[in-house]
């Protein structure tokens, strides 16, 4: 999709509504941002303890000994285990595991904008019938708890023979990522005054080109934010994965979160080594998107 | 706050007519292909099921042989079971808890950091790793945190404040469903923080500009611009909240498992206990529909309330 | 032809797709050679002793039929298998946890009656009597146990020489235990269900044969008797009583906190007097006491004391934790027979693996002399003592349908509140189990032995 609007899109239209988007920033930068007083410095730093005192708790978990955990939950290991981690990547295979996952997420992503792009396209820029109507469809769609829905979806994945393939298990992700995802890039759809698409129109260009060269890169960071959400939530699915795929070699890590046993107690230690060997992944993706991420919000702003 | 709900909406919809008398030919076609793709998985994953769930919901279907028909008696029995009733209040005190507690958090969050340039990228991603984490996860770490005996009541003793050393969060009745309810709070608040710190910086600069030079304060630029300014954000999230809340299960599922005594029993919990302890696939089927019914009146109370109120989103 | 286009549409899904997500899409369920197995186990370790020697070792006699062991965990297994088998796929070899979830398969014709292979192999002679007649439906065995345990008294030998305590045999005793290690700031015996609601069982079950027994559980299972009968309520009574002193978990509220981590650790460290419990636990122990948790504390075990005077001490309640079966849309059910009987047909190979991992032995017929002289002398004690018994009770998981099942251990909670009165309780039990025993769901218990 990138390499399209780097061909196709013209530097002007391109540039047309973001300057247009962000009429103050270069002003709100430089001057009229009065900052936080102490109040506010001293509230932020609250959160930040509230956010990342049990981080730090997490962390000393992944070092610990389950009995450890038991007796001193909130203590800083009095021997610090590393071997956790070593223990955990390797019994449940979490390299695989890792780069199963980083296909089904990225494919889940990938899928999901697409899917979600096109109809939210359709849903502001076309002659779609119905459209509140649409709307309803799809949050209602979302309220259907996916658990009752196993053994039916099962037994058509098994009639397709999508079952037990990663393709099988994306598919589904599509689905129940998909309304989420459509109504988020409606909202930036809608922002987004139609005129810049007419002009093209009118030069006889076709709805799917204008849609892939001219309205894409216009809410691109909005593809950013619907496909961060989609991929980290079929990141961290695990019912679903279990359910629709068999062979070990084929399932995600998060499997790995809930493969460490003590009889019949989970041993925490290392889930939670696992855990945080799952989470550095996706904190770097975060850290490395995040300013686009947020631009997205910036860019549509979610608005009407 | 000028281009989202001024600006925008009348340029867009006369325009948009306009192309439609046009085109529409040619785009109606186009406009079903578009949606082809969500429709077609869509219909698949949970339109088919969801039918063969609303046809189950009549049966008494255990969820490995055949279904026998039954009529409307598992919607009898759902109106009438204190174990759904009781969950149904339990997930609207969870809708109310996310209305408030993460969306509060979240906005003052979002605008006292809205306001620092220094440090902002530092705060932002921490207050956004706890959504990365796996429920799994955070709630074996709040567990511990919550220890009745070796938790955080025992280490404010410590420090000279007793005043949950007896508390016992996730095992009495009174306090397990606030307690789940923060527990998630804890992974969700930083999520909608982003999200609102985006739509912040979409809000003209000249609006607080104006307001500073008429000497208001911080509150009265965040309840005057800021607010107005994220609204569609703010409706939107709000909107999902509520229809997420009633299809809450994870959290509850790992920490209490309903309990104690049912005191945090979802609809979510309890049609799991129903279709995979109980085996009773037919009756959970109802629950679903229950779902169902209650988020499509959601959503159609929200587009009343829009048409009424004149709102775009 | 179904199987053509299934293919065919097979292929065309492949043409649409991206080929390297979709590399290993075709044939999950049984092709024609291979048996396959999901399991779950309790360790790496054990998962590797048990595809040496019981995997491996029979791939390598057999000539022709080869099994392919997928491992599953212990917390999704059985959900995995029901969505699997209800949508008519799943293993060849499908994993029930005890009877009456096999009963469930077997009554909606998901698993093959196992009759002529039985016949073939001579499992009624292989396994214990009880066992097998826990295994059938409707006079037919539908299922293999292949894992049995039973519920015990876990102690620290040190606490109790410290205290000078004998180990209780009779409700008596219990009590001055139990009242002295109160009076010691201990939780004198160990509760909870914290992260896992269904604990609850361990300690209903154990309570519901030391205290009612199981002759007249027997006649309840069996539909002549009643939970609402007075044995029933006094035993919950007595047990309510006992929660409200602080006796069970410490406290209510502590109750639905404690996981079995806290309680062993509790056992090890001096906290916890006496915990009752699955003898699943005899593979974990070792992890809380001695040099792997630092300390040098140790564990034994003993009986269940008798906790009222109608019930003699020393009652083994019978749990099976494991049950396979052949799936119906198995294509290769002969050779799954074969893979089943080879888990039971061998006391000594069993008892060996038993000796390397701790695991539940399968219910077979064994002779002292099979024990391998490696077996930790605790464990071997369990499984000597049992076949000798004749004190043999029913564990609630195992022998109790589910919904029935369900309600003993999610209700019970308002006992422990306060919130519902033992007799309520007991009724809405009896109501529930009156419904499943009427729709065909009670498994058939073997008859008690004692008097």
């Amino acid at each position: 999709m990138s390499r399209v609007s780097e061909v196709s899109a013209p530097a002007t239209t391109r540039s047309q509504p973001r300057s247009g988007a962000r009429p103050g920033r270069g002003r709100r930068t430089t001057g009229t941002n009065t900052g936080t007083g102490p109040l506010g410095w001293f509230l932020l730093v609250v959160l930040a303890v509230y956010a990342g005192g049990p981080l730090v708790v997490f962390l000393f978990n992944s070092l610990k000994s389950p009995a450890e955990i038991s007796n001193s939950p909130l203590g800083a290991p009095t021997e610090w285990r590393w071997e956790n981690f070593i223990t955990a990547f390797q019994d449940a295979n979490m390299g695989q595991g890792i780069l199963n996952s980083l296909i089904i997420s990225v494919s889940t992503a990938v899928g999901v904008c697409v899917i979600a792009g096109l109809a939210a396209y359709a849903m502001t820029r076309l002659d779609l019938p119905g459209k509140n109507n649409w709307m309803l469809y799809l949050l209602v769609s979302t309220s259907l708890p996916i658990q009752m829905f196993l053994v039916p979806l099962l037994t058509w994945w098994s009639t397709l023979g999508l079952y037990n393939s990663q393709f099988g298990l994306i598919v589904i992700y599509w689905a129940i990522y998909s309304p989420f995802a459509t109504l988020l890039l409606r909202s930036f759809l809608i922002a987004i005054p139609p005129q810049y698409e007419e002009a093209a129109r009118i030069d006889g260009a076709g709805e799917f080109r204008l849609f892939t060269s001219i309205v894409v890169p216009m809410v691109w960071p909005g593809f950013i934010t619907a496909a961060l959400v989609a991929g980290l939530q079929a990141y961290n699915e695990f019912l679903l994965a279990v359910t629709f795929i068999q062979d070990a070699d084929r399932l995600p890590a998060s499997l790995a979160l809930y493969s460490f046993q003590q009889n019949l107690t989970p041993n925490w230690a290392l889930v939670s080594a696992a855990g945080l060997i799952m989470a550095l992944p996706a904190i770097v993706i975060f850290v490395l998107l995040q300013r686009k991420f947020i631009e997205g919000y910036t860019q549509g702003g979610m608005a009407n | 706050m000028s281009r989202t709900a001024t600006a925008v909406p009348p340029q867009g919809t006369p325009l948009r007519r306009h192309g439609r008398t046009k085109i529409r030919y040619r785009t109606r076609g186009l406009a079903w292909a578009f949606m082809a793709p969500l429709l077609i998985v869509n219909l698949l994953v949970i339109g088919g099921p969801g039918l063969a769930s609303f046809f189950y919901s009549f049966t008494d279907w255990d969820g490995l042989g055949s279904a026998n028909f039954v009529g409307i008696a598992n919607y009898v029995e759902l109106f009438t079971s204190p174990a759904v009733l009781s969950a149904i209040q339990h997930n609207l005190i969870w809708t109310g808890f996310f209305l408030v507690v993460p969306m509060s958090m979240a906005l003052l969050g979002a605008f006292l950091l809205s306001r620092v340039r220094r440090g902002q990228i530092l705060f932002r991603v921490l207050f956004f790793i706890p959504y990365v984490l796996a429920t799994i996860v955070s709630s074996i770490i709040w567990r511990q945190i919550l220890s009745p005996t070796a938790g955080i009541g025992q280490a404010l003793q410590g420090i000279g404040i007793d005043w949950f050393a007896d508390t016992n969060f996730l095992g009495d009745p009174a306090l397990a469903l606030g307690s789940v309810a923060f527990i998630n709070n804890w992974q969700w608040w930083g999520f909608l923080l982003v999200l609102f710190l985006a739509a912040m910086q979409g809000v003209d600069p000249a609006l607080y500009e104006a307001a500073r030079l008429d000497g208001a304060n911080a509150f009265r630029e965040f309840w005057h611009i800021t607010l107005p300014g994220i609204r569609p954000t703010l409706m939107f999230l709000m909107l999902m909240t509520v229809i997420w809340s009633f299809l809450v299960f994870d959290y509850v599922f790992i920490l209490t498992q309903g309990g104690p005594a049912g005191s945090t029993d979802v609809i979510g919990t309890v049609l799991y206990r129903t279709a995979f302890s109980e085996n009773r696939a037919g009756y959970a089927s109802s629950m679903a529909m229950l779902l169902t019914v209650i988020s499509a009146a959601i959503v159609l109370g929200y587009q009343l309330l829009r048409k009424k109120l004149k709102w775009e989103v | 032809m179904s199987k053509i286009s299934r293919r065919v549409l097979r292929s065309a899904v492949v043409a649409v797709a991206a080929s390297s997500l979709l590399a290993g899409c075709a044939g999950a369920a049984s092709s024609a050679e291979t048996v396959t197995y999901w399991a779950a186990f309790n360790s790496k370790d054990t998962q590797k002793t048990f595809q040496a020697e019981f995997i491996d070792a029979f791939n390598e006699s057999s000539d022709d039929a080869q099994v392919k062991l997928d491992v599953k965990q212990w917390s999704n297994i059985g959900s995995l298998t029901d969505t699997a088998v209800a949508a008519g796929r799943g293993a060849d070899v499908v994993f029930s946890p005890g009877p009456s979830s096999a009963l469930g398969f077997a009554s909606s014709d998901r698993i093959d009656s196992l009759d002529s292979f039985a016949k073939e192999y001579e499992w009624e002679k292989v396994l214990e009597p009880w066992a097998y007649q826990a295994s059938l439906v409707d006079g037919e065995l539908y299922s293999i146990p292949t894992g049995y345990g039973s519920i015990v008294m876990f102690y620290n030998p040190a606490v109790f020489a410290e205290h000078g305590w004998t180990v209780p045999t009779t409700a008596a005793e219990f009590e001055k235990v139990a009242t002295e290690a109160a009076a010691a700031g201990m939780i004198p015996v160990g509760a909870g269900n914290s992260g896992y609601q269904a604990q609850s069982e361990w300690y209903l079950s154990a309570v519901l044969n030391a205290a009612v027994g199981p002759q007249k559980l027997y006649e309840v299972l069996t539909g002549t008797a009643k939970f609402t009968d007075p044995e029933f309520v006094d035993a919950m009574t007595t047990l309510k009583s006992q929660i409200d002193k602080g006796w069970w978990g410490g406290s209510a509220n502590s109750y639905f906190t404690n996981t079995d981590t806290d309680m062993f650790t509790g056992l090890a460290n001096g906290k916890v007097a006496l915990y009752m419990t699955g003898t699943w636990s005899f593979s974990s122990a070792g992890s809380y006491f001695g040099e792997a948790a630092g300390n040098d504390a140790d564990w034994n075990w003993a009986p269940l004391p008798a906790l009222s005077d109608n019930v003699e001490p020393g009652v083994y309640p019978l749990a099976i934790g494991t049950s396979l079966s052949i799936n119906t849309v198995s294509k290769n059910k002969p050779a799954a027979a074969k893979f089943l009987d080879s888990l039971i047909n061998d006391p000594a190979k069993i008892y060996n693996y038993m000796a390397e991992t701790n695991e539940n032995p399968a219910p077979v017929v064994v002779e002292e002399s099979d024990f391998p002289a490696s077996l930790d002398e605790r464990i071997a004690r369990l499984y000597k003592d049992i076949p000798k018994s004749s004190n043999l009770g029913y564990a609630s998981w195992t022998f109790f349908p589910a919904a029935t099942d369900t309600y003993l251990y999610t209700e019970f909670d308002k006992i422990i509140t306060g919130d519902m009165s033992p007799s309520d309780y007991l009724a809405g039990l009896q109501k529930t189990f009156d419904g499943e025993l009427a729709a065909g769901k009670v498994i058939v218990p073997f008859a008690p032995t004692a008097g």
